[in-house]
């Protein structure tokens, strides 16, 4: 397609993106398909845990929001955990934008191995503000 | 008015074709063996899983071209849940840029499997449930397979940040049951529902109890208007599996238009690149292992994008030829000498 053609098709586009009737010509979905996954409202949540004592990477412990009970990571051998989550409470639409609230988001990291990898106190650590993406680098105690 | 805005519009997508739906069929392997299943899939499928870095590396130029968080991966099968690593496939594709959900019957959406897929940042989910009980057990050939279904879409709809929608293949068994389908599905605080009929393709084809009469396409059209218009609690809408003359807008949000190639395209099991998944396997346009996935889709895909050819069969001269364009692409076979099932034409008699 010619770079003129395309700016005007490109163009006419848009227009059809202003007039109402457009809203559900571009949010569609296949016939054997999912919906479109429009929303931007969850976020990525990545670091790492070690122990205080060694320093050494901790496997195994599940590092989750309160309150919420699915959205979770586990760390790997090397201590890294990395989960996107859904948190309604702390982020919000406001005018098409996401805002993200001043709030304070509590990330529990909780040993639930028993004692394989070693046994860890239960921590929770408070995020005051964040944005699309959260890292953490933690250290535990040992019990 | 509107009609002649949407032919506008629809020629200039098909002129623009962007690239925002890609199917990944990642297995043909599947828990359930459904009668009416368009992949005929089994359980254990003469196709390996796709390795998911052929699949990662075949869509690496993509991002050339569109815009992050621009494409939505619809993961499909077979039963997508089969896989072990289906998870990781998800949270590498968010890593990539690119959204992603899954297409399944439910079977295997426990607990487990819903926090992981979530956490892996799936963003949309389709369940099938195709008739209260007994009927949905007859078609999808197990006993539980409603229980489950009905489990992972009590998990599903618990977790606000999914997008997501409850399908229903009617047929001859269970249209009587819509109306109590329709009460179960919104006690359980549903609130999107999308109805297919069945087409004659896979193990459909050999078998007519799965296909609506004229009479019962009408009143499936006339269950659907009349739900859409009177019952705000829940929105339940036809797919686009076909054009439907004057039930148009009546029956889904928007005019028909079959996005096949024009902004849905696939990487099916054997790394054929194509459209939809249930289009015809002839009408490959490439393979991963051989062609660049965006050249492909940017160079090729004419068949989709000018379908004068459909002009044949009973679409030769039909007068509504200009609004559905030949209808949906996976009711057309390699011969392409006639389209195999139209919905407007049934509701003529």
């Amino acid at each position: 397609m010619k770079k003129l053609e395309l700016k005007s098709r490109r163009l006419l586009r848009t227009i059809f993106g202003c007039i109402s009737f457009t809203a559900v010509a571009f949010v569609f979905q296949a016939c054997y398909g999912t919906p479109q996954d429009m929303d931007f409202l969850d976020v990525r949540i990545t670091g790492t845990v070690k122990s205080k004592t060694t320093d050494l990477p901790i496997e195994g412990i599940k590092v989750s929001i309160k309150d919420l009970p699915y959205d979770y990571g586990l760390t790997d051998t090397t201590g890294v955990f990395d989960f996107y989550a859904y948190l309604p409470n702390y982020v919000h639409r406001v005018n098409d934008s996401v805002v993200y609230k001043p709030d304070s988001l509590k990330i529990q990291f909780l040993d639930i191995d028993g004692i394989e990898n070693g046994s860890f106190n239960d921590t929770t650590i408070y995020v005051p503000t964040y944005r699309k993406r959260i890292e953490i680098h933690v250290a535990l105690e040992e019990k | 008015m509107t009609n002649l805005l949407h032919t506008i519009f629809r020629k200039n997508e098909t002129k623009l074709h962007i690239l925002n739906y890609l199917f990944w069929e990642c297995t043909w392997r599947c828990n359930l063996k459904c009668h009416h299943c368009g992949s005929d899939c089994k359980s254990s499928s003469t196709h390996p899983d796709m390795p998911f870095e052929d699949f990662l590396n075949a869509i690496q130029p993509l991002k050339k071209e569109y815009p992050k968080n621009s494409i939505t991966v619809a993961i499909m099968g077979g039963e997508p849940l089969l896989r072990s690593d289906l998870a990781e496939c998800g949270k590498q594709l968010r890593e990539h840029g690119f959204r992603w959900g899954i297409v399944t019957n439910g079977y295997a959406y426990d607990e487990a499997m819903h926090s992981k897929l979530i956490s892996a940042g799936m963003g949309s989910i389709t369940v099938s449930l195709d008739g209260l009980e007994e009927n949905h057990n007859w078609l999808r050939n197990n006993p539980k397979s409603f229980e489950r279904a009905v489990k992972a879409l009590e998990l599903i709809i618990s977790y606000p940040r999914l997008n997501y929608d409850v399908v229903t293949c009617v047929h001859q068994k269970n249209i009587a049951e819509l109306p109590d389908l329709k009460e179960f599905l919104i006690s359980k605080n549903i609130k999107n529902w999308r109805i297919f009929t069945i087409a004659p393709i896979g193990r459909a084809a050999e078998n007519q109890e799965m296909l609506l009469s004229n009479e019962q396409t009408r009143q499936l059209m006339s269950f659907i208007a009349a739900s859409r218009q009177n019952d705000p609690r829940i929105n339940l809408y036809f797919s686009c599996e076909s054009y439907v003359g004057a039930y148009e807008k009546k029956v889904r949000d928007s005019y028909f238009f079959c996005r096949a190639g024009i902004n849905i395209g696939s990487v099916l099991i054997d790394g054929a690149i194509s459209a939809c998944p249930n289009i015809d396997r002839s009408f490959a346009q490439g393979n991963i292992y051989n062609d660049n996935l965006l050249e492909t889709w940017k160079n090729r895909f004419e068949i989709m994008r000018n379908r004068n050819w459909c002009k044949t069969g009973i679409c030769k001269n039909c007068k509504d030829f200009k609004r559905c364009n030949g209808g949906a692409m996976h009711l057309w076979n390699e011969r392409q000498d006639g389209i195999m099932a139209c919905i407007a034409e049934k509701l003529k008699f």
